[in-house]
């Protein structure tokens, strides 16, 4: 007797973005987002009689479909990664020079796409992706002074003359 | 794609685009723990909402109990780590600051121990060692509290070394208030010197009653056992530039002006509280006027 053999394709999820584009993804590869993985656990959607035609749309009102996209392209870049230990991750030096190349290149986009990749990643909870992006924004603050921050990062300085002269004064150690 | 909000929050229906300071304080935080002390301060100057962040940082840092693992000096980054025990996340990594000053160099605790309107130290976890390089922040804000306090133990924290004194900020503080702290001969009237001259606006201070002994010898000059508890010895000062009054009844109240204060000490059950207000400041010398009293009371 011949059985066919049952192809099994990959469990996908449906995320909808708050300006309501719809995107699927594997379920492996989202699973790195914590948000999304327990909606997905809360909502019984491992349920693998339910086509994804049929699926739910999990929706991600805090996050645009650029960004989504983005976040998804990391996800799919990092599935492989083994599972993040909180514990042990705590306990490393803080270091900004190890984001991995793939990440320099990714990350490497106009600071407001940055910022708004740092929120989707802190509201989703994707640890790994976060860390990488706060730590671009690290290296981005490395070795400037408060006039050459403020220039990078459009800052306006709205402190008073009298507040700056203070702070001035109180950080008067550092200017060498 | 949505180009037209790629990086951007819709506000009132104009797409404004992100910037650093729109970041929410817990992605700050992180961002903060990647940097150097000198990073993080030329950061938290750039704005009042980052400056206010960073307080707000050091805010949340005093609810933490501390005990030092390890203490790691930087001397070229001028900076000093201070590695934590019990859970320790990368925020309580905290970093001192080496601040030269005179011929000695002083460290500047700025990620513990100061908050918007008070600040505790936790000193009885320190080092005695370590104690003596402390000192405060300053900070913006004029009505400031600052409170030390030893509290591990029962009995007091002495300070042998000169350098406490140098938790005083030197900044304008309100009120600052000292608990369950002792010094060991030699050292009060330094202390004193430096609270005086101190643009606090007022100091408390309360001390075992063994320990003020060495105040009215230090800086009043009297050597006896003014406020010791039982028989009280008269007393003589050979100080010429302060002030004294003191009460004739029991309980004995001592008011000490020197030209930039007016120092009240008065016995509080087994310690002694002293109490530092600003008075002014005065080049002159102030003659002494001890009120010596009229016949021998005893202290209680």
């Amino acid at each position: 007797f011949l059985f066919p053999i049952k192809m099994t394709s990959p469990r996908m999820i449906k995320l909808t973005s708050n300006d309501d584009k719809t995107f699927e993804v594997e379920r492996d590869v989202i699973k790195q987002s914590v948000t999304v993985n327990t909606l997905i656990t809360d909502l019984n959607m491992d349920d693998e009689d339910v086509s994804v035609e049929n699926q739910m749309a999990i929706p991600l009102p805090n996050v645009d479909a650029a960004t989504l996209e983005m976040v998804i392209t990391w996800c799919k870049q990092h599935r492989e990664d083994p599972p993040r230990n909180e514990e042990e991750e705590e306990k490393k030096e803080k270091r900004t020079d190890d984001i991995p190349e793939w990440d320099k290149t990714f990350l490497d986009v106009e600071q407001s796409v940055l910022f708004a990749l740092i929120l989707a990643a802190n509201y989703m909870d994707i640890k790994g992706l976060l860390d990488n992006c706060c730590k671009t924004v690290a290296n981005m603050i490395k070795g400037k002074t408060p006039d050459e921050i403020r220039k990078h990062f459009n800052i306006k300085n709205d402190f008073t003359p009298e507040e700056e002269e203070q702070i001035r004064k109180e950080n008067a150690w550092c200017e060498d | 794609m949505n180009n037209k909000l790629k990086g951007g929050v819709l506000i009132d229906g104009i797409v404004i685009k992100l910037t650093l300071t729109h970041l929410p304080e817990e992605i700050l935080v992180i961002v903060y723990s990647y940097l150097s002390v000198v990073d993080r301060l030329n950061t938290s100057v750039t704005c009042r909402r980052l400056y206010e962040m960073e307080l707000k940082s050091l805010k949340r840092l005093t609810r933490e109990e501390f005990s030092w693992l390890d203490v790691e000096e930087i001397r070229d980054q001028r900076e000093m780590r201070i590695k934590m025990s019990r859970k320790w996340q990368p925020s309580h990594i905290l970093t001192w600051r080496m601040h030269p000053f005179d011929a000695f160099h002083w460290l500047q605790l700025i990620s513990a121990g100061t908050t918007l309107d008070s600040a505790e130290w936790r000193l009885n976890f320190l080092d005695p060692v370590q104690a003596e390089y402390l000192d405060i922040m300053p900070l913006l804000e004029v009505d400031r509290i600052f409170k030390i306090t030893h509290k591990q133990s029962k009995d007091a924290y002495v300070a042998n070394g000169c350098k406490l004194i140098d938790v005083i900020p030197n900044t304008q503080v309100k009120r600052m208030e000292i608990r369950n702290l002792s010094f060991l001969s030699g050292y009060f009237a330094r202390f004193y010197n430096s609270v005086r001259m101190c643009p606090i606006g007022e100091i408390t201070w309360f001390s075992p009653a063994d320990s003020i002994r060495n105040f009215t010898k230090e800086v009043l000059g009297m050597d006896g056992r003014f406020f010791a508890r039982g028989k009280r010895d008269n007393f003589s000062t050979s100080r010429n530039d302060v002030e004294v009054y003191r009460s004739a009844k029991s309980p004995y109240d001592l008011r000490m002006i020197d030209g930039w204060k007016v120092t009240h000490v008065s016995r509080k059950k087994s310690s002694v509280c002293m109490t530092a207000s600003k008075h002014g400041h005065s080049d002159k010398l102030v003659r002494i006027q001890c009120t010596a009293p009229k016949k021998q009371e005893n202290e209680e």
